[in-house]
């Protein structure tokens, strides 16, 4: 059991150091990059040999993959930040975290693991200046309350049924344990879950917080936390609750809930994200939007697990292979930003004007990422789009399908009213950056993977289906 | 029966290469870049030639047929048929010509033909594109080069009107893209975007509810009224390469592509469509006449008169019997456009003006120049002797033995269209010159002369030769089968 959690120990014993012994700035951003470097490779490594004693290994382990590699890109894109003390160590503390609820295997563990790697972030915006502290102070009542709700499901499953780990849950529902309490019980749980996830219509601290974070903590925010917190939301409810989406007791079941909150989530939050000005905010809004399509999905998956649980697999199969897909996007997209922003100024649309004059090889993996991210062919976006449908008509779901390939239209003028404000005149008076070693490999790697995957999505696919291969008895 | 062949592949893939070279070429080396792309268009534009040669007369020539992604049910397959190849031929004139004719643009001529060989290849890639997916890959790689040369960039021309067929072609490509993903799934696992396999799965059965939107988004590429209204405002403030592409080609493929996708997943739907799209053509034949009507500005009125054009072309493609004649009347349309868009291109830029009102006495002081466009001025009024007169007419006829009152008024709106753009010609030809008011500079180039004669002559040869624009045994062939396998028992 202790190797299991040598990732999480490793990662947060270098974070600590990092906070705790003061350092040259120098030499503090390789060692946090070293260290996410030789988690990554003991991950890989444990992964191809599977890691005996960790349930769901594959799946457990390609989300750490995932959370490193975020953590990675998060400090390699956020190289020009604001100085702030001890940010890296923090960086680290919260990608342990993530990588805790990767691997957490109870309600409460990850509901707290969940938590607790938002603390350094809180900790890095509070750090960062008046409007960071604002942002990090609304994120942390709201993160405190979403716990307690959480806290609280957890307890009224642990008086039901003894236990909150996950097999225990899945054996005990198994007899038919499920009742209003346990439903009222996962509500409450549900509630602390969409909360701390940022899902509509509770995602409103996350559009403050992503704006006042530095940029390092919000691209991990969105690329390490959100994958994370999403697969564990995936095992938990498929694994542990799987048979109770929709209960033949009579008692209200998850799976309809899921499916209505995600799609108006999906809608709102797009045509919310639409009507942005601030390149930050923007984003926040469409991360929610993009929780609420992986909320509509699972539903599907959970609508399978009873009847069809190798359909069930295949579509956690598709969240994965999106998730995937998602950290990649999304460091894209958050190369704009470090190409535009500079200090605190908070950047808008028009921030982005000249870019493509002024760096046409980075605008182009920007436009690329932005492409990506609407889910057009013959992008990666495209593949994960079109597997999370697939899963959505496996679950007989055609309409919610038809309604959520609809709302691509939202994402994609949204996408491409960016990319053509690069193209755009103006920019002349905007400083040229530097264009730093970090940004230089997260572009060359972010776009290789974006084309690699778009062109030939084949093995991504296989693997992203492998690693829940099992995961729900399909 | 398919026979395969390598040179299908070629076409698609030769434009593409030459704007890989011409994106290695130096920014300064204007000319190597203007010869590159000549070359990669005049390459295509022979392949074309050899295929037309070779293409069995009563079947589907592929290129490749392979899986591209198993697990998905995606596959890489490029063919040609009779209409794709006679459209595939209008892509490659079209391009040659505006590869030829546009002006030296000094500053950007790498980024010109860069782009023009793109649209080349996208376009081309449409039309071979026998995997629906493949097909929305390559629609929308076709927009992308177009938006590039309407708009953002060095010139910052028309970012409005680039922005405008930006929203546009989004909106069609979403709506086509959710349709076709219904109809993928309405045909049943194993998944497969094989239009072929589509269209077999589906005999019979039609097309779910859903699946019917794609066809928005072939009207909407088509400038079909009410969805019309891209056009006019591209094409009135965009360069005269982009403009030629535009009308000349990127509209007719709105139509092929809807015959091609929708006659190709279910022809006895598309049969029961066909009374909707004939009135939707008629009402965008009149609507577009009497709004070239009141034009002031040349552009915006060839823009009217071929948006009017395309109602005849929908009505055309509307009668399923007829597929015969509506394919020179798209060929018609596209060298036409080219041709008087080209024309107006010069002349409003030699004006410093597009108001009809601004222009006249032409015929005296580039009396052949002028001349020259008579031929596509013709072809658009449908006067005997021109593909004009063999599509308009050949289309009018079987529609009038469909419904006689629809025949009526389409040829009203048509006949209109053409009227107006006669009067606006005989405006642009009278009148007294003055020297003064027109450019200094030399216009037109040789080379905008030649392209306009080549296209006069293959305007006014396959109007006295019909046959060189259709491929009615292949068509019919295609359709005969297509109608046996819906007709067939499951």
């Amino acid at each position: 059991m202790t190797c299991t959690l040598v990732p999480v120990f490793s990662l947060l014993l270098a974070g600590m150091l990092l906070v705790l012994v003061p350092g040259r700035r120098r030499w503090r951003r390789p060692l946090a990059a070293g260290i996410m470097v030789l988690t990554a490779a003991w991950l890989v490594s444990g992964w191809l040999e599977g890691t005996a004693g960790l349930p769901a290994a594959g799946f457990c382990r390609l989300l750490q993959l995932l959370v490193v590699l975020g953590g990675l890109g998060s400090l390699l894109l956020g190289e020009d930040d604001a100085v702030a003390p001890g940010r890296e160590g923090l960086l680290l503390l919260a990608v342990a975290g993530a990588c805790l609820v990767a691997q957490a295997g109870d309600l409460l563990s990850v509901a707290v693991a969940l938590f607790a790697c938002q603390l350094p972030l809180w900790a890095m915006a509070a750090a960062s200046g008046e409007r960071g502290r604002e942002g990090a102070l609304k994120a942390l009542v709201l993160g405190m309350v979403a716990l307690a709700l959480a806290g609280a499901g957890a307890a009224i499953w642990l008086a039901k049924a003894g236990s909150i780990r996950l097999v225990d849950l899945q054996a005990f529902l198994q007899t038919g344990g499920y009742d209003p309490l346990g439903a009222s019980g996962l509500a409450l749980w549900l509630c602390g879950m969409a909360t701390l996830l940022a899902a509509v219509p509770v995602h409103m601290w996350a559009v403050d917080f992503v704006e006042a974070l530095p940029r390092g903590g919000a691209i991990f925010l969105i690329a390490g936390v959100m994958p994370a917190g999403v697969g564990a939301l995936a095992r938990v409810l498929l694994v542990g609750f799987g048979t109770v989406a929709t209960p033949a007791s009579g008692a209200p079941g998850w799976g309809e809930v899921l499916q209505v909150g995600g799609l108006v989530g999906l809608l709102l939050a797009g045509a919310v994200a639409l009507g942005q000005q601030k390149l930050r905010r923007m984003f926040a809004n469409l991360v929610a939007g993009q929780v609420g399509l992986v909320m509509v999905v699972l539903a599907a998956a959970g609508f399978l697990v009873a009847s069809a649980p190798q359909l069930a697999e295949r579509a956690t199969g598709a969240v994965v292979f999106f998730l995937v897909i998602h950290v990649v996007t999304w460091m894209g997209l958050f190369l704009a930003l470090q190409l535009v922003e500079s200090g605190s100024d908070v950047c808008d649309i028009s921030h982005l004007h000249g870019l493509a004059g002024q760096r046409p090889l980075l605008a182009l993996v920007v436009g690329l990422a932005l492409v990506c991210v609407a889910g057009m062919p013959p992008t990666a976006g495209f593949w994960a789009r079109w597997l999370l449908l697939q899963a959505l008509v496996d679950a007989d779901l055609v309409t919610t399908a038809v309604v959520v390939a609809l709302s691509l239209g939202l994402q994609l003028v949204m996408s491409l009213g960016l990319v053509t404000a690069m193209f755009r005149p103006g920019g002349a008076a905007l400083p040229r950056k530097p264009a730093t070693a970090g940004l230089l490999v997260v572009a060359w790697s972010v776009s290789l993977a974006m084309i690699l995957v778009g062109l030939l999505p084949g093995r991504l696919v296989d693997l992203c289906l492998g690693t829940v291969s099992g995961l729900l008895g399909g | 029966m398919a026979e395969h062949d390598l040179t299908v592949i070629m076409l698609v893939a030769v434009p593409v290469l030459g704007a890989l070279f011409t994106s290695l070429c130096p920014a300064q080396s204007r000319r190597a870049a203007r010869l590159i792309g000549l070359l990669s268009s005049l390459t295509t534009l022979g392949i074309w030639v050899y295929l037309r040669l070779v293409l069995p007369p009563r079947g589907l020539l592929i290129g490749i047929h392979a899986t591209w992604v198993e697990s998905l049910g995606v596959s890489c397959f490029l063919a040609l048929d009779a209409p794709g190849l006679l459209l595939a031929g209008l892509v490659a004139v079209v391009v040659t010509a505006a590869m030829a004719a546009t002006r030296r643009q000094d500053e950007d001529a790498r980024r010109s033909v860069l782009l023009l060989l793109l649209a080349e290849g996208g376009m081309l890639g449409v039309v071979t594109a026998w995997d629906l997916l493949l097909f929305v890959i390559f629609w929308e790689v076709t927009l992308v080069p177009f938006f590039f040369l309407m708009g953002p960039g060095p010139e910052r021309r028309n970012v409005s009107a680039a922005t405008r067929l930006l929203v546009t072609s989004v909106s069609s490509s979403v709506l086509l893209w959710v349709g076709i993903m219904v109809v993928v799934v309405q045909a049943g696992r194993p998944f497969t975007f094989d239009l072929q396999v589509l269209g077999q799965r589906l005999a019979g059965t039609g097309l779910a509810g859903w699946a019917w939107l794609f066809v928005p988004a072939f009207l909407m590429r088509l400038a079909v009224v009410p969805l019309h209204t891209w056009l006019p405002v591209a094409v009135a403030g965009v360069p005269t390469s982009a403009a030629m592409l535009l009308v000349g080609a990127v509209v007719p493929l709105g139509g092929y592509g809807l015959w091609h996708v929708l006659h190709g997943l279910s022809p006895m739907h598309y049969f029961e469509l066909a009374p909707w799209l004939t009135w939707l053509g008629v009402i965008t034949a009149l609507a577009g006449g009497m709004a070239a009507l009141v034009q002031r500005d040349l552009k915006r009125l060839l823009a009217y008169a071929f948006i009017s054009q395309s109602g005849l072309i929908l009505c055309g493609l509307a009668t399923a019997t007829a597929h015969s004649a509506v394919w020179p009347l798209l060929l018609s349309m596209g060298l036409t456009a080219s041709g008087l868009f080209l024309f107006s291109g010069v002349i409003c830029a030699a004006r410093g003006s597009q108001r009809i009102l601004d222009m006249g006495g032409l015929w005296r002081s580039h009396p052949f120049f002028s001349g020259l466009a008579f031929a596509a001025v013709a072809s658009v009024a449908a006067i005997p002797g021109t593909l004009g007169f063999v599509g308009v007419v050949g289309v009018l006829q079987e529609l009038s033995g469909k419904v006689l009152l629809a025949a009526c008024l389409a040829a009203a709106g048509v006949v209109m269209a053409g009227m107006v753009v006669l009067w606006a010609y005989r405006f642009v030809l009278g009148g007294s010159h003055i020297p003064a008011v027109w450019s200094h500079q030399r216009w037109p180039l040789r080379r905008q002369v030649v392209v306009l004669f080549v296209l006069a002559v293959l305007l006014l040869a396959s109007g006295v030769m019909p046959g060189l624009a259709a491929a009615p045994a292949a068509v019919s062939a295609r359709v005969a089968t297509l109608v046996g396998q819906a007709g067939a028992p499951r």
